[in-house]
């Protein structure tokens, strides 16, 4: 894949971000945002939040149900594609990368709590930094990254299951 | 009456299962029936909790493995004799179902299935890392002499993994017509009706889940002599959490035939199709499978079954 942004990167002082990373970093922040503005002020965004507390309700509201959750899905679905559309401008891609990522997918989720929206940015950031802690570790290294993201989301089943920023 | 006939059923079944190990049939029959009797054990196992209760458990791979692997730090370090093994790692397992089910049993929802997958892959990580059981490179191991009667030790442990299968269907039958059968069905339905009536839901669910990992750990144990070799990757695979999901449910979840017919059918398709085809082709047989049956008949086999009854009479 090629883009004129691969390759290059920002300098900050001693720091260099590579541009990559800040395109996948914004499209990410946009992303959220939209989703969360879309789920709170949107009719159909607010009907997906109303079909997970309460089903029967959402139908004496006027709406259906089977069609939310259809609409749901899809939208889910279509992120997720765009987020693996991502994946490819920061690092090589293959068929069996999926392991990692339901983890990864399951812990962001969970510590955030189910639902919420901006909690999984910060949720995202958390796990991202003590992967990275673990991955430089000396006597942890990369054979034992897999577990930091099952292993924190484990905790917080634990001890917190409605996540960081749940109700 | 229908008690009897389950039991000399199933003394038939093991004696018809020695008989032929003792035979003069062909050796891969032997080798892909193992495996075909590893999955009824899976699944009957995986639908005491899942089928019954209605809580999913995508983590079959962490209690297998972990049976794997308790079996062959058993034999590495005292030679213990396969019994001894299953044994443990049955015990292993059911720890496991236990611990995991304490921590997220008490909450409703999804919670237990993502737990059972961070399961799944924790255990993984944790072998990878451990040098004495050969860490992510695996382990040969030798296999001890074959005991008196069996001419060669897969058909031997064909034999074990068929009493460990008929144990299993035992035990999910006694589960399904007793009290906590009923139990488990009333938590599937609606658990706050069934707490409200004095069902003790989470000593039920915990309960279901010790077993169905103790099952799945017993399973586990005879796998690395079958192979003669261990290693993490393939051992902890998420494709045994997939079959042993998908299994019941094309079999039925309701009644404890319905995973052995899914187990037996699905498993034979698999093994047919590594010989005539490849391998990699398995997981997609699950996979369509699967759909085709949520899709068509969500009640699975054991489902179009009743209704053909019902509607021929």
């Amino acid at each position: 894949v090629q883009a004129p942004y691969i390759g290059s990167s920002l300098e900050l002082g001693d720091y260099r971000i590579p541009y990559r990373m800040l395109v996948a970093f914004g499209v990410a922040l946009v992303l959220t945002f939209a989703l969360t503005i879309y789920l709170s002020k949107t009719f159909t965004g607010r009907a997906i939040k109303a079909v997970a507390q309460d089903e029967p309700a959402l139908r004496l509201m006027g709406a259906n149900p089977v069609r939310i959750k259809q609409w749901a899905f899809g939208i889910a679905t279509g992120v997720s594609v765009l987020a693996g559309a991502m994946l490819i401008i920061i690092g090589p891609v293959e068929p069996a990368m999926d392991r990692l990522y339901i983890g990864r997918t399951f812990c962001v989720v969970v510590l955030a709590g189910l639902g919420s929206m901006t909690g999984t940015l910060a949720a995202g950031l958390i796990l991202g930094v003590a992967e990275s802690l673990v991955l430089i570790h000396p006597s942890l290294g990369a054979s034992w990254a897999p577990a930091v993201a099952f292993g924190l989301l484990l905790l917080v089943l634990g001890v917190r299951p409605q996540g960081l920023f749940g109700r | 009456m229908s008690q009897m006939k389950f039991w000399i059923g199933m003394v038939v079944l093991f004696l018809a299962a020695l008989g032929t190990a003792l035979s003069g049939a062909n050796e891969y029959f032997f080798y892909a029936g193992y495996i075909v009797l590893t999955f009824v054990v899976l699944s009957t196992a995986w639908n005491i909790l899942g089928g019954y209760a209605g809580y999913v458990n995508f983590g079959t791979g962490a209690f297998f493995g972990l049976g794997s692997y308790s079996a062959v730090v058993l034999f590495k370090a005292l030679q213990a004799p396969l019994a001894v093994q299953i044994a443990a790692a049955a015990l292993v397992g059911g720890a496991l179902g236990f611990g995991v089910g304490l921590l997220t049993l008490r909450l409703r929802g999804i919670f237990f299935a993502i737990a059972t997958v961070a399961i799944l892959f924790i255990c993984e990580t944790l072998m990878v890392n451990w040098r004495y059981v050969g860490g992510a490179t695996g382990l040969q191991l030798l296999r001890p002499e074959v005991m008196a009667p069996f001419g060669s030790y897969t058909r031997m442990l064909f034999v074990v993994m068929a009493l460990l299968a008929l144990i299993a269907i035992s035990v999910a039958r006694y589960i399904q017509v007793g009290w906590i059968g009923r139990g488990l069905r009333a938590i599937r339905d609606s658990e706050e009706a069934a707490e409200s009536s004095g069902v003790p839901t989470l000593r039920l669910k915990l309960f279901a889940c010790t077993v169905s990992g103790a099952l799945m750990g017993a399973a586990g144990a005879p796998m690395p002599m079958y192979l003669s070799f261990i290693e993490p990757a393939s051992t902890f695979s998420l494709n045994w959490g997939v079959s042993a999901l998908a299994m019941p449910m094309i079999g039925g979840t309701a009644h404890w035939i319905g995973p052995v017919l899914g187990a037996l059918l699905l498993g034979s398709i698999q093994q047919i199709v590594t010989v005539t085809i490849s391998n990699e082709i398995n997981v997609l047989v699950v996979g369509v499978l699967l759909v085709a049956f949520v899709v068509l008949a969500p009640d699975g086999i054991y489902g179009l079954f009743r209704k053909w009854l019902r509607s021929s009479r």
